[in-house]
């Protein structure tokens, strides 16, 4: 590590050890606390809406998937179902090849992004069922449009002249073996030595896959990269019912409220975000308004955010400031630090809320200060 | 490899193969074909590259006269990948003569989440109609 980056960590944890000996940290979720609010719409909004995480969700590939069955069991509703599913896509976009996609109205590319998610929980002997849309209206950046992507990802995916004569030889062995197991008897040995080589051009061809499978990653983390602060506009709309009865031929759903969501982001240069969001949620009785929005920064080593929300119910008033940041230290290995601190009406300064965690990969370590 | 037999007829001309896609799968495919005997070769046919994501038609002339296709295995393989940010993989390959369908394979297959492609081999088998 250099020394420079080396400062830069040791002034973050000396900022945040500053802050933490304001923090009344102890009872609160720590998890929520490190990164800035992702200002989308929740990707099933409709587990939101049921203050659930489905362990499983059913996300039908095809229409033939779509049945009543991923939510009903001997003619009752199941409890903990969950479903994700984008009905245009699967239902309106089952013909359309990759060219007549791009040849669409800029309408129907909008339509195929609507995700229905449904889900259904008890809690308390209470039955809750919830479903919700969610639509992106407007995006800077559709990888299916994208020729420079399109091309990429067709020059990754071609056969190069050793996979293709591997993958030509690998087909030809088994037109053989095939053609030894239909003649009697059967020689076994001739059999044997085509199963000898075909395992040997098998595993020359997982080689070449995984490497394939690694271009064909490398080519998507790079588009992300460089399309993270595109322009878009999201909405989502969901619904909560309870219902006594599971039964289907009985059941009677009573709604409890309904939830919404505008998220908008516009792109500032390569390196600056600004997004906000407004959110209506009165799914447990009470109406509660949020909006905020959110300015992050970001380049190859790391980023930082600060976020402004504000909360509005009938009980509640209360403004959230949080910033926070991400620094790379190798590849794989980022140190991310975040606070999160109430202001009151006066705008002073409440529970402060600091996180530092560690995150390699895919895998996270939490240190609470 | 599944092995499928194509039922076709010796007078009613050439034989056609098309390649279609749905929910914008990407990738490329290699038409071959070979003698029904041990150790017989493939031969590549049609254009290269070919891709089901491009801009061009894939419809090609099996390149064997009707007499002679009993005893040939036309084979298909494919390496194909779910467009971005979906899983679903759907291939047809729709075999034709003199306008008529007279074979047809379908791929629909959802992709495990983190996999990148999938490679398929589909072998056809031609039987004469018997009228």
């Amino acid at each position: 590590m250099s020394g420079r980056r080396l400062l830069q960590l040791l002034m973050m944890a000396l900022s945040l050890c500053i802050l933490s000996s304001q923090s009344n940290a102890a009872e609160d979720p720590v998890d929520s606390v490190a990164k800035a609010s992702e200002f989308a719409v929740p990707t099933s909004p409709a587990f939101v809406l049921l203050g659930v995480t489905p362990s499983k969700v059913a996300r039908p590939g095809f229409a033939r998937d779509l049945n009543l069955e991923l939510i009903t069991k001997d003619d009752k509703i199941i409890s903990d179902a969950a479903i994700d599913v984008q009905p245009v896509w699967l239902l309106g976009f089952a013909n359309t090849s990759a060219a007549s996609y791009r040849n669409k109205s800029g309408f129907a590319r909008t339509i195929s992004t609507l995700g229905i998610s449904l889900a259904t929980a008890e809690k308390d002997s209470t039955k809750s069922l919830s479903w919700a849309a969610r639509l992106t209206p407007f995006r800077g950046w559709d990888p299916l449009t994208d020729e420079t992507y399109s091309s990429r990802i067709r020059a990754a995916l071609d056969y190069s002249p050793k996979d293709r004569y591997l993958t030509i030889r690998e087909a030809e062995l088994e037109g053989d073996s095939s053609f030894i197991a239909r003649r009697s008897p059967v020689d076994t040995t001739g059999m044997a030595n085509v199963k000898i080589e075909l395992a040997e051009v098998r595993d020359l061809l997982k080689i070449i896959d995984a490497s394939t499978a690694k271009r064909l990653q490398a080519i998507d983390d790079s588009c992300r990269n460089r399309h993270w602060n595109d322009t878009r506009v999201e909405i989502g709309f969901g619904q909560l019912f309870n219902y006594t009865s599971a039964q289907l031929d009985s059941v009677r759903f009573r709604s409890q409220g309904v939830g919404a969501w505008v998220t908008a982001g516009l792109g500032l240069g390569s390196r600056w975000y600004l997004s906000g969001q407004f959110k209506y949620d009165d799914s447990d009785r009470i109406p509660r308004r949020d909006w905020g929005a959110n300015i992050r920064y970001a380049n190859a080593n790391g980023g930082v955010f600060v976020e402004y929300i504000r909360v509005h119910s009938s009980d509640i008033h209360s403004n959230e400031l949080a910033y926070g940041g991400e620094l790379r230290l190798s590849t794989q290995l980022f140190l991310e630090a975040g606070v999160r601190g109430t202001l009151d009406e006066d705008m002073n300064l409440h529970q402060w809320l600091p996180l530092v965690r560690v995150r390699f990969g895919n895998t996270l370590k939490t240190f609470k200060l | 490899m599944p092995e499928e037999t194509v039922q076709f007829s010796r007078i009613a001309g050439p034989v056609t193969v098309e390649i279609t896609s749905g929910f914008s799968t990407a990738g490329p495919y290699i038409l071959a074909c070979r003698r029904d005997a041990l150790g017989a070769h493939l031969v590549e046919f049609g254009s290269t590259p070919k891709f089901i994501d491009d801009d061009i038609a894939d419809i090609h002339l099996v390149p064997v006269a009707p007499e002679a296709l009993d005893q040939q295995l036309v084979v298909i393989l494919g390496k194909y990948r779910p467009a971005f940010g979906h899983t679903q993989v759907k291939v047809t390959y729709r075999f034709q003569q003199a306008a008529q369908t007279i074979h047809t394979t379908e791929i629909a297959e959802t992709l495990d989440a983190g996999e990148a492609f999938r490679r398929y081999t589909h072998s056809y088998r031609f039987q004469e109609v018997v009228a």
